[in-house]
């Protein structure tokens, strides 16, 4: 703005932003161009920004909030998992506990039946044990006997009687034989 | 102007912010001149892309979607963080500023373009906008108690009165700062690129090292564009949080 009454300057200014009589035909401009931008804006784009912005968020947490349903009911899940091994390891302990209870109880009776039939057997053995020896002995006193009625016929100047004999053989076999 | 120099040497940096009728004739109030086309092209492309990118509405978005929701979360989250929750009615409002100043920023890097925000009318007016809402906003909520957010409660009696001149020239200082920083900001940036660019012709072959350095500036305006917006925005929550809470 060297020279304001030269013409040429008027048509190229030398720094338009201070020539004042451009003022109002920018700032009529400036208010049009504000409104209608702020009208777009306002009814048509913004609402919409707002909404797609409100629904993304509210989907996310929805979608975050059924996550940590599903991971509760998983810890849930692996509750009752825990709970039934549990309860299956004291029933598998429990019937394992009762079997061999019960196989105790019957080796026990087992066992008393065969202390009861040895001990029988063992009892029967001795009886026919006995009765065997006591043939023995019988035997034996018969033999002995008829040894030495025979010897004593033969031998004896005097006559010997049979209970004599009898006697002295039953004498010398008790101790022999212990009875 | 470097116009007169005789060696056709001309670098013109500030040409390209003048304000020239479309459809010829002189420019008065409702004339349609390269800024009113700028502004429109900048309403229509920010239109398109709220509209285009709100329509789909999937869940998973797609990348013009992910764009405006982007946009609309980073500046609800500003707003949300720098003037509470009770600003949040103010959110609109915002949020067209925003995108107006972004929109108007990236569009005037487009070579041969016009930058609508490197005109100190149209920031002033965003600007003195914000300052009036939220100076207005400020004794709705309050009433004459505003008063007492130009006043230090813990200063000494005596000082108040000094405090208070001052709180109230800073806070009418705000506008001033707000809207020079982003039109200054804006108008610097396109000035100094088109220096350059005058350098590339007349240095021949030298004239790799302006262009090199032009490339290097243009990154830089990128993030100018981007950040000035921001600032303005956050700024805008500042002042609200200050009118809403007071301090």
């Amino acid at each position: 703005m060297a020279d304001p009454s030269s013409a040429e300057h008027a048509a190229v200014p030398a720094f338009p932003q201070l020539h004042f009589e451009y003022w109002p035909t920018q700032i009529f401009y400036l208010l049009v161009a504000l409104v209608v931008l702020y009208f777009i804006l306002t009814r048509n784009a913004l609402p919409k920004v707002q909404a797609t912005l409100e629904e993304r968020r509210d989907t996310i947490s929805g979608d975050l909030d059924k996550a940590a349903e599903f991971n509760l009911a998983a810890e849930e899940a692996e509750e009752a998992y825990k709970a039934a091994l549990q309860n299956a390891r004291a029933e598998a302990q429990k019937i394992a506990d009762k079997t061999k209870a019960d196989v105790r109880a019957k080796l026990d009776v087992a066992i008393a039946e065969a202390d009861k039939r040895i001990a029988e057997q063992t009892a029967e053995s001795q009886k026919r044990l006995e009765a065997l020896m006591q043939e023995a002995a019988a035997k034996a006193q018969e033999v002995a006997f008829s040894t030495a009625s025979a010897l004593s016929q033969r031998f004896s100047p005097t006559p010997i009687t049979d209970a004599e004999i009898q006697t002295a053989v039953s004498r010398r076999l008790s101790s022999s034989f212990g009875g | 102007m470097a116009e007169a120099s005789g060696s056709g040497f001309s670098i013109d940096p500030m040409g390209q912010f003048n304000i020239v009728s479309l459809f010829g004739g002189d420019v008065d109030t409702f004339t349609f001149t390269n800024s009113t086309l700028w502004m429109a092209l900048v309403v229509l492309a920010a239109s398109s892309l709220f509209i285009f990118g709100s329509q789909g509405r999937a869940l998973v978005p797609t990348r013009l979607q992910s764009v405006t929701e982007l946009a609309y979360e980073f500046i609800h989250n500003l707003v949300k963080d720098t003037a509470g929750t009770d600003g949040l009615k103010y959110f609109p409002y915002i949020f067209t500023l925003f995108i107006f100043i972004v929109f108007s920023n990236v569009l005037g890097l487009i070579p041969y373009s016009f930058t609508v925000t490197s005109h100190f009318a149209v920031t002033v007016v965003l600007a003195l906008m914000v300052f009036i809402t939220v100076t207005v906003i400020g004794f709705l909520k309050h009433g004459l108690g505003f008063i007492n957010f130009f006043i230090p409660h813990d200063a000494p009696g005596w000082l108040k009165p000094i405090l208070f001149v001052i709180e109230l020239i800073s806070y009418f200082v705000r506008p001033v700062s707000h809207s020079v920083r982003l039109g200054a900001n804006m108008l610097a940036g396109h000035a100094v690129l088109k220096v350059f660019a005058g350098f590339v012709y007349p240095m021949s072959v030298g004239g790799i090292l302006p262009l090199a350095a032009m490339v290097g500036i243009y990154g830089l305006e990128v993030l100018v564009a981007l950040v000035q917006a921001f600032i303005f925005t956050i700024l805008t929550c500042i002042y609200l949080n200050d009118a809403l809470h007071m301090h």
